[in-house]
């Protein structure tokens, strides 16, 4: 062992890592392993992504073909499935509630305004990780979510960019699982480490005063881990990643509902037509980097009435 | 190291290091443990009732490549019967040639021959190429597999 630490290192890194995280923590800081736990389902997906891209086709004729084979004839296919699906969904929920408690605290003030800024420009790459990547199985709901979001570029005059051509065919699969398996995963890395390095750098709200060491925080991490792969496993297994039927099928529905996140702007849609709709896609990001730079009083409020106002349309939507 | 060089009891605080890292460890195991069964692609399936249209088109010196199920196959009528074979040769595996001026099946790999109806002739093999059962609808349609 002594060989190996002469040489790189790696276990004098691994106690500086260790005394970073047993720095004590401000009061009330239970939830902030969210973070942490964001992290834990971000590898759990590049892992499961990565196994899920040996069997899976991007071709446009292939492609879903290629995804039932994955859950139907691979060994343990469904499992790795399951858990990329069900990753995804623990992901964007950890990180929406991660988002709300450093919203609610404050957290985002000076100096930790570049922290929040990556941590949206986060928030934005997995909404875009979450949409690219229920396109890749091709069935109808993949190709009708492709043609909303075609709609809602072409209020921008971009829809060519999503579909990559003048209608929602081959290349718009070929740049979904470009964006998917190479943009996101880069941009993941990029600002997951950007968003760490603010984080050690700043440490927690009110965590300024303290000294020390305490083991706290890893051991709520080590919980938390060990309830996050509980959780997963436990859906993955008693719920597997279904997968609808292609398109052109007979008993393919005509009409679908997006994924639970992008229902609120789904609902609202519903009222909204032409160049308004863009207000929908825009206003909450607009809001989000605005933060850090409004009155707090201002914050709390607008941001209140749009969360409230997402929870209520995403239930309509839900219940539509 | 002895037995009795390990404390009687260990406080609370090392009890939970080593629980929340064991547990962790066996996850991480458990996770890893399907990978490589999920490595292992499974074996083609060999479709049934591939059409390949008229069987009357197989007059002697027909012959036609097709695939199936993820293998070269071959339909051909050598002068005495329709036949249809796995082209995979029965030595290492590639993919035989039908020579149809020599009525016989030529391997590029190693120079394994075979008759029209798999049978080695000369050269290394394992045994004969795989005859592909077929059948003939009562319209006339050379149905190939299972």
């Amino acid at each position: 062992m002594s060989w190996i630490e002469e040489r790189t290192g790696v276990g004098e890194a691994l106690r500086s890592l260790k005394a970073r995280l047993s720095r004590p923590l401000p009061q009330g800081s239970a939830g902030a392993v969210l973070g942490s736990v964001a992290i834990f389902f971000i590898v759990v997906q590049v892992l499961s992504g990565a196994l899920l891209a040996i069997y899976y086709v991007p071709s446009w004729n292939e492609a879903h073909a290629s995804v039932v084979r994955i859950a139907k004839d691979v060994t343990f296919g469904w499992l790795v499935r399951s858990v990329h699906v069900w990753s995804a969904h623990l992901l964007v929920a950890t990180v929406l509630l991660h988002l709300v408690r450093v919203f609610a605290r404050g957290a985002y003030a000076k100096p930790r305004e570049a922290t929040w800024l990556v941590g949206v420009a986060l928030f934005g790459v997995l909404m875009g990780a979450a949409f690219t990547g229920q396109m890749l199985p091709m069935d109808n709901e993949a190709v009708n979510g492709a043609e909303v979001a075609a709609a809602y570029a072409r209020e921008m005059g971009m829809a060519d960019v999503v579909r990559g051509g003048p209608n929602v065919g081959a290349p718009t699969l070929t740049r979904m699982f470009a964006a998917h398996v190479i943009f996101v995963p880069l941009g993941l890395i990029a600002l997951v480490a950007a968003h760490l390095a603010l984080v050690g750098r700043h440490r927690l709200k009110g965590a300024e005063p303290l000294e020390g060491t305490s083991p706290v925080f890893l051991h709520r991490l080590g919980l938390s881990l060990i309830g996050a792969v509980g959780l997963l496993a436990t859906l993955a297994i008693v719920f597997p990643a279904g997968i609808g039927p292609p398109p052109n099928a007979p008993d393919a529905p005509a009409a679908t509902k997006p994924l639970w996140m992008f229902l609120p702007v789904y609902q609202a849609a519903k009222k909204i037509s032409g160049p308004a709709t863009l207000l929908l896609l825009l206003v909450p990001p607009a809001f989000l980097l605005a933060v850090p730079f409004l009155p707090r009083r201002l914050a709390v409020v607008t941001g209140a009435l749009l969360l409230a106002g997402a929870v209520a349309l995403g239930i309509l939507g839900a219940a539509s | 190291m002895r037995a009795d060089s390990e404390p009687a009891s260990i406080s609370r605080r090392a009890f939970l290091d080593r629980y929340l890292f064991t547990s962790l460890a066996a996850a991480a195991v458990t996770a890893l443990a399907p990978v490589p069964f999920y490595l292992r692609p499974p074996p083609a399936v060999r479709p049934s009732r591939i059409p390949l249209g008229k069987a009357s088109r197989f007059v002697p010196g027909k012959f036609e490549t097709f695939d199936y199920g993820g293998r070269g196959a071959i339909a051909l009528h050598d002068g005495a019967a329709l036949r249809v074979i796995d082209r995979h040769c029965t030595h290492q595996g590639c993919d035989v040639a039908w020579t149809p001026a020599k009525n016989r099946f030529e391997c590029p790999c190693h120079g394994a021959v075979f008759a029209p109806d798999g049978t080695p002739i000369r050269g290394p093999n394992d045994g004969p190429l795989a005859a592909i059962p077929f059948r003939i609808t009562p319209e006339g349609d050379l149905e190939v597999g299972e």
